[in-house]
């Protein structure tokens, strides 16, 4: 029996903990509060074994509190949190062995070099990961005597997702893991929890960035005003936010009000603006098609044509618009058929992506 | 599923990761504490050089009537192992302390199997023993080199422990107090001074006034200062000042458990 590490004998165990169905970490009613600031209103969350969930939303909107709340570092005001069927509150250091994490602004004694800190932290697990394998795997094999304070920003941190992994967990919660970093350092710890999540961890992704939700996530959770907005594949939570597509371009030649007209009545088409002397065309999925054929017809050519679909950006603020917080309040969901914008919200978008679902209608 | 272990085979063998982890969070500390200069230099190289230089001298070395038959060189050993325990314990913990909890250390290791009372440990060992190696080599220099040792070793150790044990409850009191780390760091120097103040760094404990000597008797410093003189005669310590060192020892140890934050 002495062959027996710790972690298979979690395995043992496991199912006698986990009822049959119950997802790997399944979070209810969650509320907390500071003060008189309630930062967690009733979070709901299930994370099935061997996916990455992201979670998105605005600063303050309770992200790190949830997955402070999950890690057992705070405890909850209400609600029932289960990690592998453990209650984080009750189970701590059961917990810890199968649970790693990464948090914002952890840094490490300023004088222990990076092969030290993961040496140091190894020693706490009963199964670790290889100090070498993973001080290579994040690009740091020639720095790993270098002291902690001499090694630059994205360094630091690759180093402190490193020892978030290195007890060998099967769940990682990962806080901003790449901000700081630079594409490239990126790309690669994008590369590495793709292969964790092969080897079957679970990973709780805490992300400012869309293209890293959108690049990693199975599912995305989208936290504001302290719920779940939203939580679903990238895909659905895009396709919820409006199925429209939008096309730009440049006429070859003026076209006239009867002409516009014209392309307003074809299959598919919702909108066509004119924008300076540039044309946008909005409507379902066939839109391109349908204004492409008739802009032939009236021997138009679409010049410079850009095709933008709606995507995770445009679902993340879709769903923490100020208004669908009050929609929520209600207790009924944002509609999923492409939602109207109000001239607020369209100005406060960032220039150079005008929402796809603009409000302004010049039919 | 006969031979798959229950849950009590793993909290068995959990105290013997947590001993491995105890040891490396050790020796983690004590490498981290060679690398830094400023200390080394205060806390062992000037106590160290101001022995060898007072044992040296034949005019500190020479037994002075006005001194109550002490010579400087014996009538500062006290001083200088207490001065280097005050500065690591009052003045170096809280600043670690104060600097890992800046820094999120303590959070990190949250998150971990390991309790962040086990760094708390390690850097008391780590410090508690560095005191006792310096006092060591500070006991041994003047006996090296022809003067007296003390009359009671045993009594002598005794004491140290003790006054080590007392200013690392001070020192573990004030990084739960104080949270900052500046503040932590200019409040333990302050009261760094004053304990060797009393222990009898700038007026030798035996010139103390009757008044001054009655209140230094109630100090940590000034209770082991007087006792590590009387274990330098070859006597053991008053059950006083024993229970002054068990008092500061145990007091502020309570206090700062209940008050001390991780975070």
């Amino acid at each position: 029996m002495e062959e027996w590490s710790d972690r298979s004998v979690d395995a043992a165990i496991a199912p006698r903990r986990e009822p049959e169905g119950m997802s790997l970490i399944h979070v209810d009613g969650l509320t907390k509060t500071y003060g008189d600031r309630q930062v967690l209103r009733g979070v709901d969350l299930d994370v099935e074994a061997g996916q990455i969930v992201g979670i998105l939303g605005p600063n303050g909107a309770g992200k790190t509190t949830a997955v402070e709340c999950i890690g057992g570092l705070r405890r909850p005001d209400a609600g029932t949190i289960r990690v592998a069927g453990l209650d984080p509150t009750q189970d701590p250091h059961e917990l810890r062995e199968l649970l790693g994490m990464q948090l914002q602004e952890c840094r490490l004694p300023k004088k222990m070099t990076a092969r030290e800190a993961l040496d140091l932290y190894r020693s706490f697990y009963a199964d670790p990961r290889d100090t070498g394998e993973l001080l290579a795997r994040f690009g740091l094999g020639d720095r790993a005597d270098q002291r902690f304070e001499t090694l630059s920003g994205g360094q630091q941190q690759r180093l402190s997702v490193a020892l978030a992994l290195v007890g060998n967990p099967r769940i990682a919660i990962l806080d901003e893991l790449t901000t700081g970093l630079d594409p490239t350092a990126r790309r690669e710890i994008w590369e590495f929890l793709a292969e964790l999540r092969r080897d079957g961890v679970t990973i709780l992704l805490v992300t400012h960035f869309m293209e890293e939700a959108q690049y990693l996530c199975d599912r995305v959770a989208i936290i504001d005003d302290g719920i779940v907005a939203a939580f679903d594949t990238p895909d659905g939570l895009a396709a919820a936010a409006g199925t429209s597509q939008r096309m730009r371009f440049t006429p070859s030649r003026p076209v006239d009000d009867a002409e516009l007209g014209a392309l307003r009545r074809q299959p598919d088409v919702q909108e066509v603006r004119v924008d300076g002397d540039r044309l946008v065309v909005t409507g379902g999925v066939d839109v391109v098609s349908s204004a492409i054929v008739e802009l032939w017809r009236l021997g138009v050519s679409a010049r410079g044509l850009r095709v933008d679909a709606p995507n995770l950006d445009d679902a993340y603020l879709w769903f923490t618009r100020s208004d669908a917080a009050e929609t929520r309040a209600d207790g009924s969901r944002p509609p999923i058929d492409g939602g109207r914008r109000s001239p607020r919200e369209v100005a406060a978008t960032p220039s150079g992506h005008e929402p796809t679902l603009a409000k302004e209608n010049t039919r | 599923m006969s031979t798959a272990p229950t849950p009590s085979d793993v909290a068995t063998r959990r105290p013997a990761r947590a001993r491995s982890a105890l040891r490396a969070l050790v020796a983690s500390e004590a490498r981290l504490l060679l690398r830094e200069p400023g200390i080394i230099a205060w806390a062992v190289v000037i106590p160290v050089v101001a022995t060898v230089v007072l044992a040296v001298l034949p005019a500190t070395r020479r037994p002075e009537a006005g001194l109550g038959g002490w010579s400087f060189s014996q009538l500062y050993l006290p001083v200088l192992v207490l001065f280097t325990a005050s500065l690591l314990a009052v003045q170096g913990l809280p600043t670690v302390l104060a600097q890992y909890r800046a820094d999120g250390v303590l959070k990190r290791l949250r998150t971990t199997p390991v309790a962040p009372s086990q760094l708390l440990a390690a850097i008391m060992v780590v410090l508690g023993a560095a005191a006792l190696v310096v006092t060591a080599v500070l006991v041994a220099i003047p006996a090296a080199l022809g003067n007296p040792p003390p009359g009671n070793g045993a009594a002598f150790a005794l004491v140290t422990v003790l006054a080590m044990a007392a200013l690392l409850a001070i020192g573990t009191l004030l990084s739960a107090l104080v949270p900052n780390p500046r503040v932590a760091t200019g409040l333990g120097t302050l009261l760094t001074f004053l304990l060797w103040f009393f222990a009898g760094m700038w007026i030798p404990r035996t010139a103390f006034p009757e008044l001054l000597g009655r209140v230094a008797d109630l100090t940590p410093t000034g209770a082991a200062s007087a006792a590590l003189l009387e274990a330098m005669r070859g006597g053991w310590p008053d059950v006083t000042q024993v229970l002054v060192l068990l008092a500061w020892a145990i007091l502020p140890a309570l206090v700062a458990a209940r008050t001390f934050r991780w975070e």
